[in-house]
C-alpha cells in the first residue's frame, strides 16, 4: 500500500489540502472557509480525495495547521502556521531564506535557515492592512472582483496617496476618491503602495535576505507583488499556486511524521 | 500548590476581609513594588497589593483616555465599584506615569473626608510616594530617607500610633526571610529537570502579595523542603518571560507557554517581588536601609545616573536581565508588553539586541491590551516560538 499522507490548512478566509504520494503532490483543494471550521475541514479533504477516488480511512498521517487547525477533526497532529508556511516554501524554493505570508487574516514576515526551519518571524497585529480582508474590502468599495485589483493596478500611471491603512477608514478614503473621479486603477497603485510600505515595516522587523517568497493568497495579485519588489529591489519567487504553501508544508511534516 | 496561596488568590478580597475581621487590624493597599511594604509591616498593617481583573471597564473609562494602560484603569475600576471598599488606606508611588496620576482619580472615584488643619489632610486614606527618576546620584539615598520619613509620619499620624525602630527592625526580620525563600525558589528553579512549573512559582509569588508575609514565610518554608527533594518535574523549552502587569489576567501566559510545551523558568514581570534580589541591611538606622534597599529595585520604571563608562545607556538593567537569563539556561525569551506601557517598551530594542547579540538568545515580542481575549490571540505565536526552539 502506498504511503499516502496530506496536510491541511484551516486558514480565516480560505481552507487548503495537500496530499502527498510517495514525496509527490498528488491532489490538492482550496475552498472558502466557513462558519463552522470542522465542517469546512471535512469538505475540503473530500474535496482533494475525490481527486484521487480515495477516502479518509486511506490517509496515514494528517497533519493540520492555520487559524482554525485545533478544530480539525481528524488530524493526527497540529503544528503551527508559521513552521508549515517555512516548511512549504523551502519544499519549493530549496534557497529562499526570508518569506512573506500574505493571508486572509494576517501577515507573517518568515526567516528560515537552511533546512526550512523558521528562526525568525513577526506579524501583523490586530489590524486587517496588508491583508486578503483588506483588499476584499476595498474592491467591495470599488465594485470590483479581488481578482480585478492586480492587473487593473498595472494600468495606472501615478499612484494616488493613501493616508489610512485602518480598513474601515480606508474604505471611506477610497469611495470619496472614487467620487472625486480618480481613475480606479490609480486608486489601487496607491492602495498597493501602502499595503508593500506596511509589509516591508515588518519584513526589516526580521531582516530581508535577497532570496525572497511570498505565499498566501495575496502573493496572486500582481500589483501588490510589484510595488513591493520595486520597495525592495528583489525579484519575488512565487510558487504556482502560493496559497497551498501552508498545507503543503504541513503535508510535509506528515510525511517525517506518519 | 498549597491550597492557602490557591485559596487567597482565587478570592482575596474575602481572605483579607476575613482577616481585618479575625485580627481587627487595618488592611492597606498598595500599587507597584516601589511601595515600602516594611513601613506597613512595621505599623501592624497588612499590605496588599491592588490588581486588575478581565473584566470590562465599568466606570473608569469615563475618565481615562482611551490610550492608557488598562491595567491601570482595571485597578481604577474595581476600587470605583467598591471592590476595594475594605482597604484603610491606599499607597500609591509615582511608578510611572498613569499609576502615578492614579493618586487624583482614586480620590476622586473613591472619596473618603478625614479631619484636615489648615487644609492638609490629617490621616489621608491616599498616600502617595515620589520615587526618584533616578535611582542613582550623591543625593538620592538622602532624598529618598526624607520621602519615607515623611510617609512613615503620615501614616503615624493616620494611625495614631508610632512606628518605632524597633518595629521597622522587626519588619525587616520578617521581609529578609521572605527575601531569602524567595531566593531559595529561584535558585531551584535553576535546576533541569525544573522541579516546579513557572505557572506554579507564579502562584507562590502571586500570593506572597495577599497574604501576611509570616505566613507565606511558613507555608513556603514547607514548600520548598518538599521541592529540594525533586520528586516531580516540569518538563518543557526553558523560557524567560519579561512581561507587563503579570497579575491574574496577564499570568494566563504561564498556561499559554505551558500548553505550547515551553516553561517560564525566570521573569522580570511587573506586579512580581523578583526585583528585591537582596536582603535589607540590618546594621545601622533601620529606615535608610529600607530606602537603600528599596533604590535597589530594577524596575523598568526608573532608570539611573550613567557614567562615561557606561554611556549611553544604564547598565543595571542589562546585568539584571543577564543574570536572569543565564544562569537559569533560558533557551528563549518572550516580552510581552501591553499597550501604552512605555517603561518596557523604551527600554525593550536595547534589551532585545543585547540578549540576542551576547547570548544567542531568540527573543519574540508580543503586544497585549490587558484582555484574555488579547491573550489568545498571541497563542499562536508562543506555539511557534516554543517550536522553533524545540525543533
Amino acid at each position: 500500500m502506498d504511503h499516502i499522507i496530506a496536510g491541511i490548512d484551516i486558514g480565516s478566509a480560505t481552507s487548503k489540502v495537500v496530499i502527498l504520494r510517495e514525496g509527490g503532490i498528488v491532489a490538492s483543494s482550496l475552498i472558502r472557509t466557513g462558519a463552522d471550521s470542522a465542517d469546512t475541514a471535512h469538505r475540503a479533504m473530500a474535496m482533494a480525495l475525490k481527486e484521487i477516488g480515495l477516502g479518509l480511512a486511506d490517509l496515514h498521517y494528517i497533519v493540520a495547521t492555520g487559524y482554525g487547525r485545533i478544530i480539525v477533526p481528524f488530524a493526527h497532529e497540529i503544528i503551527t502556521e508559521i513552521a508549515c508556511h517555512a516548511k512549504g516554501t523551502h519544499f519549493v524554493f530549496p534557497h529562499v531564506r526570508t518569506i512573506l505570508d500574505m493571508g486572509g487574516q494576517d501577515c507573517k514576515a518568515i526567516r528560515i535557515d537552511e533546512r526550512g526551519l523558521h528562526t525568525s518571524f513577526a506579524m501583523n497585529d490586530k489590524c486587517a492592512a496588508g491583508t486578503g480582508r483588506f483588499l476584499e474590502a476595498m474592491a467591495r468599495a470599488l465594485d470590483l472582483s479581488i481578482q480585478e485589483l492586480g492587473p487593473l493596478s498595472l494600468q495606472a500611471s501615478e499612484s494616488v496617496a493613501v493616508s489610512s491603512m485602518c480598513a474601515v477608514f480606508a474604505k471611506s478614503e477610497v469611495t470619496a476618491m472614487a467620487r472625486r473621479g480618480i481613475p480606479q486603477s490609480t486608486i489601487l497603485a496607491g492602495l498597493h503602495e501602502a499595503i508593500a510600505e506596511r509589509v516591508h515595516g515588518l519584513l526589516k522587523r526580521v531582516g530581508i535576505e535577497p532570496e525572497f517568497a511570498i505565499s498566501g493568497g495575496i502573493a496572486k495579485n500582481v500589483g501588490v507583488v510589484r510595488k513591493l519588489e520595486e520597495r525592495l529591489g528583489l525579484k519575488a519567487h512565487i510558487a504556482p499556486e502560493p496559497q497551498i504553501m501552508g498545507a503543503l508544508g504541513a503535508a510535509l511534516f506528515a510525511a517525517e511524521r506518519g | 500548590m498549597i491550597e492557602e496561596f490557591e485559596k487567597t488568590i482565587q478570592d482575596r478580597h474575602q481572605a483579607a476581609m476575613q482577616w481585618k475581621e479575625a485580627n481587627q487590624k487595618k488592611v492597606f493597599g498598595y500599587l507597584c513594588c516601589l511601595t515600602p511594604e516594611t513601613i506597613l509591616h512595621a505599623a501592624d498593617v497588612l499590605p496588599v497589593r491592588i490588581f486588575g481583573s478581565p473584566e470590562k471597564l465599568q466606570v473608569a473609562d469615563e475618565h481615562l483616555v482611551p490610550y492608557g494602560c488598562r491595567y491601570a484603569a482595571s485597578c481604577l475600576d474595581l476600587a470605583a465599584r467598591g471592590v476595594y471598599d475594605y482597604l484603610d488606606g491606599v499607597v500609591i508611588p509615582n511608578s510611572c506615569d498613569l499609576i502615578s496620576k492614579l493618586e487624583y482619580w482614586w480620590k476622586e472615584l473613591v472619596p473618603r473626608k478625614g479631619p484636615t488643619l489648615a487644609g492638609v489632610e490629617l490621616c489621608p486614606y491616599v498616600l502617595y510616594i515620589a520615587y526618584p527618576e533616578k535611582r542613582t546620584g550623591r543625593k538620592v539615598l538622602d532624598y529618598y530617607k526624607h520621602e519615607l520619613r515623611e510617609f512613615k509620619q503620615a501614616l503615624e499620624r493616620g494611625l495614631r500610633r508610632e512606628i518605632t525602630d524597633e518595629d521597622l527592625s522587626r519588619a525587616i526580620a520578617v521581609y529578609n526571610e521572605h527575601y531569602q525563600l524567595m531566593g531559595q525558589l529561584k535558585e531551584l528553579r535553576k535546576r533541569s529537570p525544573l522541579p516546579i512549573s513557572g505557572s506554579e512559582a507564579w502562584q507562590i509569588e502571586y500570593a506572597s502579595q495577599l497574604m501576611p508575609k509570616e505566613q507565606h514565610n511558613r507555608l513556603l518554608k514547607g514548600q520548598l523542603d518538599q521541592l529540594s527533594q525533586g520528586t516531580k518535574a516540569a518538563s518543557g523549552v526553558r523560557i524567560f518571560l519579561s512581561a507587563s502587569a503579570t497579575d491574574v489576567v496577564n499570568a494566563r501566559l504561564y498556561q499559554i507557554i505551558e500548553k505550547a510545551g515551553g516553561q517560564v523558568v525566570s521573569e522580570d514581570i511587573s506586579c512580581h517581588t523578583s526585583y528585591y534580589g537582596n536582603t535589607i541591611q540590618t546594621n545601622g538606622d533601620p529606615l535608610t536601609a529600607i530606602a537603600q534597599h528599596s533604590l535597589e529595585i530594577d524596575c523598568p520604571r526608573s532608570t539611573e545616573t550613567c557614567s562615561p563608562a557606561t554611556y549611553p545607556y544604564p547598565t543595571s538593567r542589562w546585568d539584571r536581565t543577564r543574570s536572569r537569563l543565564e544562569g537559569y539556561n533560558a533557551q528563549g525569551a518572550i516580552f510581552y508588553i501591553i499597550n501604552y506601557c512605555e517603561c518596557r517598551a523604551i527600554e525593550y530594542p536595547y534589551l532585545r539586541d543585547k540578549i540576542r547579540e551576547e547570548l544567542d538568545i531568540p527573543v519574540l515580542l508580543l503586544q497585549g491590551d490587558y484582555s484574555l481575549e488579547g491573550l489568545e490571540q498571541v497563542r499562536g505565536r508562543i506555539e511557534a516560538f516554543v517550536e522553533m526552539i524545540g525543533g
